[in-house]
């Protein structure tokens, strides 16, 4: 047994204070070696040539770039929390009739990739749109244009809001009663109790929501390539597909790997300096505050988010399957896009089950080692990640690599990478189950331990380890910026798919695929609520 | 039947180490078979830590251990716990959730024609009778500890081991569960090991008890032999309450607040050990002031101010002198013991 300092034996727990076994060791070795290929690759293929390098980070125009990149996901931000918080508040706070039905429904919109309510915007309202169509009879020529910052804007908020409201219905509803009732005895009024006392607690959650909700708008490549706006992810693969500007790429996915790493490092610290005191303990639920005539307001504008978010969208896309049925191109070529679709995802999620089981191992039976944190840090690094970046660091780790590269292969190893951490999650949730005692009690009553791990502790966590790779699976099958730059030639998936036909606005061809799409990511949605309950 | 004369487990200077530490030193034991014996100590002493060497669990650094006749560590020999045919009773009883009482009673036994008798054989003995299909999360807590036990007697083991088998359950029904233990095991005729920090508990149910100490055995003996005569001041303090006072001694003698007393010839610094209750009222006795009472019903501790300056906590009855605060004069009722204070 190799021997490692224990960095924090206290907390080490009762059962295993010694080091790591060999194969974990050799495990969390290779899994942290490999996860870490794509930033390494970065840096060298960025700094291949180091006065390239200096002039695409000195030049103007990537300044410009980082300013607009950064302006539009604080907007995004800012859009999201004006959605978010009242829309929190309505449910967790107030009288208003229907907020449990509210509080379901405003995270359904997660379930429509960004991308496709991105096509169904376009399709609604751009240039000779279905928006257009109706009011051409009126005598509208022309509609305002939906490209660039507005539509962009729109999309991503529409779609993103949803983390901010998830993170801040429990910090609502958490907010001890007392202290606004506290706050109101000193003669305060509601408003001035909610920024004095409500808005302060809520403020962790507010910011780790907003920070997921800016890190998505700066990795998301789908909805600003649709609405033409030169945000990071739009620029970098640009420049990618002009074989010329490679270097160029690099460099500039370098600077966003480094920005989204940065927000997330944010996210993490934020987190845990969080305090933990004013967790409300009376257990008596706040008073809904009565909301009189203002619920009026209150329904129209829930009835507008949902109707942009939710409604909108699938009626576009249903509107286009109906049509793309009458011509007859509904179903062009989906079957083997499904096919593709599902063996890539299969086999994703396989892999990823895999190899989160010694990840999830080690963070179980060897909490608090150095090694353990590690490796689980390293297994991260993708999932912080765009999936733009991931996807160009293993072109450019592959290049020369021809049996890797644009193969089946490397397009798994890509999505392992990117959705490691949601097997983790639930291997982990599973092993903690199975208690070390158990394990043992088994062996003392004389069964070896390959015996143990077929009847104790499989059986056990089997179900956490699959949940994992269901989720990995239904994640998997909407990515598309890594799977447009790394699948092997002429292999396309559902998401491909949607991204191929919407770029030359045959939305007819992407209806359906598209269609599919947001009914997988619904129960992706089933899937991850239920699995974080308990 | 096991044969009372026969050596059950033999350990020779088992030494372990957990990380940095050193959890047990030097441990050497002979349990008889048959023999209920109890490892008692503080926690963080080293007794789990030596259950889980017998169990297998734990590698000793040095140090050789024998099961009966055979040599189960040491010398470079380490017998997988499977191969042990050791049971063992977890603190949390580890019971498997995703199987009914009996599976889990079943699951050390042989698939084989016998297994279904047996384990209504362990049902019965350990009054589970009808619990037999019930999932594990549906019993109590007292419920659970029997499945826990019938499981790990179902296979016939040699040696029993119990980590703590009590803690987990209320303390009203503490007294009666530890009784029933003692009834099955005994009747199972199984030699057993009792790891334990409650005094009480190792008293009350162990034919003979080990005392640990930061990783030593300190004393081994019965339990009246353990509270009535112990060998170190460790020993004295944590089992059962007593008065102790570290002195010099010059001579041969030391002098105590109750004159002066006989001390080991080469000590220089001693412990005098007396239990409150060896001390009672005696007329013509050492004077002093009662100055505090702590009253338990059955009985009651008076503190008392000597008029030579020293305390002492004193057991009374519980009609004695109920007034509380005056004057008092005590007496011995026995001869204190005086042993050797170790530095720490």
């Amino acid at each position: 047994m190799t021997s490692l300092p224990m960095l924090n034996r206290r907390s080490a727990g009762r059962a295993r204070r010694h080091a790591p076994g060999a194969w974990l060791i050799l495990a969390g070795l290779a899994i942290a070696a490999v996860s870490l290929v794509p930033p390494v690759y970065l840096v060298v293929r960025a700094f291949e040539s180091v006065d390239t390098a200096r002039e695409v980070l000195l030049a103007r125009s990537t300044l410009q770039l980082l300013v607009r990149s950064l302006a539009f996901a604080a907007t995004v931000t800012v859009c999201a929390t004006l959605i978010a918080l009242p829309m929190a508040w309505l449910v967790e706070r107030s009288d208003l009739r229907g907020r449990r039905a509210i509080g379901i429904v405003g995270a359904l919109p997660l379930a429509v990739p960004s991308y496709v309510g991105a096509l169904t915007f376009i399709s609604a309202f751009g240039p000779r749109g279905l928006l257009q169509g109706l009011l051409e009879p009126l005598g509208v020529e022309r509609l305002p244009s939906i490209y660039g910052w507005v539509g962009a804007t729109l999309a991503l908020t529409m779609f993103t809001y949803p983390y901010l409201f998830l993170t801040l219905r429990p910090a609502l509803a958490t907010v001890d009663p007392r202290l606004e009732e506290m706050s109101r005895t000193f003669g305060y009024g509601r408003w001035r109790t909610f920024r004095s006392v409500v808005l302060p607690q809520i403020r962790p959650a507010l910011l780790s929501g907003g920070l997921l909700v800016a890190l998505y708008a700066l990795s998301d490549f789908g909805t600003p390539a649709l609405m033409r706006f030169d945000s990071f992810t739009r620029v970098i693969f640009i420049r990618y597909q002009s074989a010329f500007d490679r270097g160029n790429a690099a460099t500039l996915a370098l600077l966003l790997a480094v920005l989204a790493l940065t927000i997330v490092a944010i996210e993490v610290l934020s987190r845990s300096r969080r305090r933990t005191d004013g967790v409300r303990d009376s257990g008596r639920p706040p008073t809904p505050v009565a909301l009189g005539r203002w619920r009026w307001p209150a329904y129209g504008f829930v009835a507008t988010v949902f109707g942009i978010a939710l409604v909108l969208p699938v009626a576009v896309l249903v509107h286009w399957v109906v049509r793309g049925l009458n011509a007859g191109v509904a179903f062009r070529a989906v079957d083997d896009v499904i096919w593709n679709s599902v063996s890539a995802a299969g086999l994703a999620a396989v892999a990823a089950a895999v190899v989160a089981i010694p990840i999830a191992l080690l963070g179980v039976r060897y909490r608090g080692h150095w090694f353990s944190r590690s490796v689980e840090v390293a297994s991260y690094t993708g999932y912080a990640l765009p999936g733009l970046v991931v996807g160009l660091a293993l072109v450019f780790a592959a290049i020369r690599l021809p049996w890797l590269y644009q193969s089946l292969t490397i397009l798994v190893l890509a999505y392992v990478m990117l959705f490691l951490p949601q097997a983790t999650g639930a291997t982990r949730v599973a092993l903690l189950r199975v208690r070390p005692s158990m394990e043992e009690a088994a062996r003392g009553l004389g069964r070896r331990q390959t015996a143990v791990m077929r009847t104790i502790t499989l059986p056990l966590a089997g179900r956490g380890v699959m949940a994992g790779a269901a989720l990995v699976f239904l994640t998997t099958i909407k990515e598309l910026p890594a799977t447009l730059i790394l699948s092997p030639p002429g292999f396309q998936t559902l998401a491909t798919r949607v991204w191929s036909a919407s770029t030359d606005a045959r939305y007819a061809e992407a209806a359906l695929p598209a269609l599919m799409l947001v009914g997988i990511s619904g129960v992706a949605l089933l899937v991850l609520s239920y699995g974080t309950r308990r | 039947m096991p044969d009372p004369f026969r050596i059950a487990v033999r350990a020779q200077g088992l030494t372990c180490r957990l990380g940095d530490t050193l959890a047990v030193r030097d441990l050497s034991l002979e349990v008889q078979a048959g023999e209920l014996f109890a490892i008692l100590g503080p926690s963080g002493c080293g007794k789990t830590t030596s259950l889980r060497m017998l169990a297998g669990f734990e590698q000793p650094e040095s140090g050789s251990l024998w099961l009966f006749e055979d040599q189960v560590a040491g010398d470079g020999l380490m017998v997988p716990p499977e191969r042990r045919r050791v049971g063992m009773v977890f603190q949390d009883y580890a019971l498997f959730p995703h199987m009914t009482v009996a599976e889990n009673i079943a699951y050390g036994l042989p698939k084989s024609p016998d297994r279904a008798a047996r384990v209504s054989e362990v049902v019965e003995l350990t009054g589970l009778t009808s619990l037999g299909e019930r999932a594990v999360h549906e019993l109590s807590g007292g419920e659970q500890q029997r499945v826990a036990l019938a499981r790990a007697l179902a296979p016939r083991p040699r040696l029993l081991l119990l980590d703590e088998p009590f803690s987990n359950l209320d303390p009203s029904l503490r007294a009666r569960v530890r009784a029933e233990v003692r009834e099955i095991v005994k009747l199972s005729g199984t030699t057993a090991i009792l790891v334990t920090h409650d005094q009480e508990e190792a008293l009350s149910i162990a034919d003979r008890i080990a005392f640990m100490w930061r990783g030593r055995v300190e004393q081994v003996g019965t339990p009246d032999e353990i509270y009535s005569r112990p060998e170190t001041v460790h020993a004295a303090e944590f089992i059962g309450d007593a008065n102790i006072y570290r002195l010099r001694a010059e001579r041969g003698q030391v002098a105590t607040p109750f004159g002066f007393l006989p001390a080991p010839p080469e000590a220089e610094r001693v412990a005098v050990v007396i239990r409150p209750e060896e001390l009672q009222i005696m007329a013509g006795g050492l004077g002093g002031e009662v100055i505090a009472r702590e009253y338990y019903g059955h009985d009651q501790i008076l503190h008392v101010r000597l008029h030579n300056g020293a305390e002492v906590r004193v057991r009374v009855g519980p009609h004695e002198r109920l007034g509380g605060a005056g004057p008092i004069a005590l007496g011995l009722r026995s001869q204190p013991l005086v042993l050797p204070a170790v530095e720490e």
